[in-house]
């Protein structure tokens, strides 16, 4: 808990390490341009774990996608992304090269088929070091004929030194037997094996900032929490600022410091996390709460957030939460509504806020 | 790779060319009376009856079979009835001509396919992508033997500037290759796009970019070697169409190959000849797909390890 609120402290006073605002994604289909994200607009701090939650398809994963720039070239991005003052979305090919894996690494939500099947684990770190540290390669361009042999020699060298960052790294996330495990194939270890192979690979680069895409959806409850414990420990020693991108409520409850609740491609909710846990104020995040079994409260039934997310094509032309709202207003058919700021960098997207009496 | 796969491989290898062994010899036996199909319905019983007896055509019909195995495995395989040489002689003497045909259209459909196959799928849904697959189409559907008539038409006939037929300068080499070449080029193209495409949208792919390898390596260190997976499984058929094509194409051309021996043999009647070519074919198409399934292993761990599990 007190972790925690030093954090929140902190946060106010430091300049935000991603800064991303008014994001909109839209794709291409037959039938015209669709929308997917209306506009996301959040802030991650620096040695700060932000939980971007919602339901699936409301926009989380695209959202880091879009970070990263890994969606399909002929989606349309717009908006700013702000990575310590440098926009990440007017790169050039070159510059993201740099960019990923250096200053912001990915980890993805099925880590056996995210490995690369024909190569072995070490030939995957070691490409991972290789292309994101500090031991320093021969650029091609710089090989002229008669270097040849001593850049071999370098390399041969340098693919060393990685071999043994790369064995530093995989017993850094928990894996015991490096040297073996360097020679295997993604097809022979297991799925939270795998998870921290590519936690390892995030590392390489010492980024600043890991996004994390539903890390330990594919795996079993007691290696999901290893993972996020490896996650927050990592956080804690290395310094860096982490998005998890989860559907877990209780996810984001154990391992997060601030959270941002996503609703059909936008953020209707964000705020520290004991804060939202305490007190919800957008119908949708209440709803959600709810839904939730709790171990502190006798609760007789789960409530379920009646009705289902409407599709890309056929969004409201107000609140995209009108539709399933138990306390809507009539402006929300007309409007959307915009974010409010309140103390604590608590944000609410909602004409009707509720406010105190949370309870089940 | 364990032994025993291998060894299980080429067991199985050996087992099928037995059986084609045995195969032959039904065939042949139910295609009528040899020594009939030799001298024609107007021979006297006289030299029918000493020719039968002359290659063990009166013996029961087991005996034959036992006396034809033990010669098959002793490499005696009969005389041509033409000329009386060995069968395998005559066969062996055309190899090296339709070796070097295959060697060098294998070369150019791979060199062309399957670079114009990466090309379309890097650039998929682009005006690149579609003219190629267009071309492709159109090869694919251009058959043998007319895409040979066309070109001695055009090259040799109208414009005077190819050989039509032979097989003497590097001249010669130019339409049979062009002929064999672009159906299959066609086939690998669109088998390699479409291999390329499914790799490229696998999620080990992005996490590839996410790491911050550039493209250029992404496609080489990470696609290309996945995508040459299933391109090596129809690496098998393309010798299996590669033989039947040259048949098609060493006719139409005259080039001195096995295949046009073996369409001259069937003419002729010549059943020790047509005997060997077809063990000939049946032998280097289950060779070629041992060799497919051996290089399958080795370029998938996966299925190495299920392979030596399966044992």
């Amino acid at each position: 808990m007190n972790e925690k609120l030093t954090e929140s402290v902190i946060k106010s006073q430091r300049a935000p390490l991603l800064q991303i605002s008014d994001l909109t994604i839209d794709f291409n289909t037959p039938t015209g341009w669709i929308r997917c994200l209306h506009g996301v607009g959040f802030e991650v701090y620096p040695g700060e774990i932000l939980g971007l939650v919602g339901e699936s398809g409301c926009g989380k994963s695209i959202t880091s996608m879009a970070v990263m720039k890994l969606l399909d070239p002929r989606a349309r991005i717009g908006g700013n992304v702000r990575y310590k003052n440098q926009d990440l979305l007017t790169l050039d090919e070159n510059g993201l090269t740099k960019m990923r894996g250096r200053d912001i690494a990915m980890i993805f939500q099925d880590p056996v088929s995210s490995l690369n099947p024909v190569h072995t684990i070490g030939r995957q770190v070691v490409e991972s070091i290789i292309y994101n540290s500090a031991i320093p390669f021969l650029n091609n361009k710089v090989m002229g004929k008669k270097k040849t042999e001593m850049v071999k020699k370098h390399q041969r060298v340098t693919v060393q030194a990685a071999r043994i960052e790369a064995e530093r790294l995989l017993n850094r996330v928990g894996i015991p037997e490096t040297k073996q495990c360097l020679k295997q194939y993604p097809h022979e270890l297991s799925g939270g094996m795998n998870q921290r192979v590519m936690i390892a690979m995030a590392l390489a680069g010492r980024p600043q900032l890991l996004i994390a895409d539903e890390p330990t959806t594919a795996l079993d409850v007691t290696i999901q929490a290893q993972i996020l414990e490896l996650i927050r420990s990592l956080r804690n020693e290395m310094e860096m600022s982490i998005i998890l991108i989860t559907h877990d409520l209780s996810v984001v409850a154990e391992t997060c410091d601030s959270m941002a609740v996503m609703y059909c491609g936008l953020i209707i909710e964000k705020g520290t996390v004991e804060g939202i846990f305490a007190d919800p104020h957008h119908p949708y995040t209440r709803g959600l709460l709810a839904s939730l079994p709790r171990i502190d409260r006798q609760i007789d039934m789960l409530l379920p957030v009646e009705g289902s997310v409407p599709a890309p094509h056929e969004m409201p032309r107000g609140c995209a939460f009108e539709p399933r709202c138990n306390v809507a207003l009539n402006v929300c058919k007309i409007r959307q509504p915009a974010p409010t700021t309140e103390s604590h960098g608590r944000s609410i997207s909602c004409f009707n806020p509720q406010y105190g009496g949370f309870q089940v | 790779m364990s032994i025993r796969f291998f060894i299980r491989k080429i067991f199985r290898a050996l087992l099928t060319i037995c059986l084609i062994v045995t195969f032959i010899f039904v065939a042949l036996r139910l295609s009528g009376d040899s020594a009939l199909l030799i001298f024609g319905p107007d021979a006297d019983s006289e030299s029918l009856e000493i020719l039968r007896e002359a290659w063990g055509l009166n013996k029961p019909i087991w005996q034959q079979y036992v006396i034809y195995i033990s010669n098959v495995f002793h490499g005696d395989l009969g005389k041509s009835y033409l000329d009386g040489r060995d069968a395998v002689e005559v066969v062996a003497e055309r190899i090296p001509k339709t070796l070097s045909l295959m060697w060098v259209t294998a070369a150019v459909t791979l060199l062309i396919g399957i670079p114009a196959g990466i090309q379309s799928a890097l650039h998929h849904n682009t005006k690149r992508d579609r003219v190629t697959m267009t071309l492709a189409v159109m090869g694919l559907s251009i058959p043998n033997f007319f895409l040979g008539v066309l070109l001695i038409l055009l090259f040799s006939v109208t414009w005077r500037v190819l050989p039509s037929a032979g097989s003497d300068s590097w001249k010669h080499y130019i339409m049979p290759v062009i002929t064999m070449a672009t159906a299959e080029a066609a086939v690998f193209a669109r088998f390699t796009r479409s291999a390329m495409l499914e790799i490229l949208n696998q999620p080990y792919i992005r996490t590839a970019i996410a790491k911050g390898v550039p493209w250029k390596k992404v496609v080489r260190e990470h696609a290309l070697p996945n995508a040459a997976i299933p391109i090596v499984t129809i690496a098998g058929f393309f010798i299996g169409s590669l033989i039947v094509g040259g048949v098609i194409t060493e006719n139409v051309f005259a080039w001195p190959g096995v295949g046009r021996l073996l369409v001259t043999a069937v003419a002729n009647r010549d059943l020790a000849v047509v005997q060997v070519t077809i063990l000939l074919i049946a032998v280097s198409m289950v060779t070629a797909n041992l060799i497919v399934d051996i290089a399958y292993g080795w370029l998938d761990p996966r299925v190495r390890d299920l392979r030596s599990e399966e044992l």
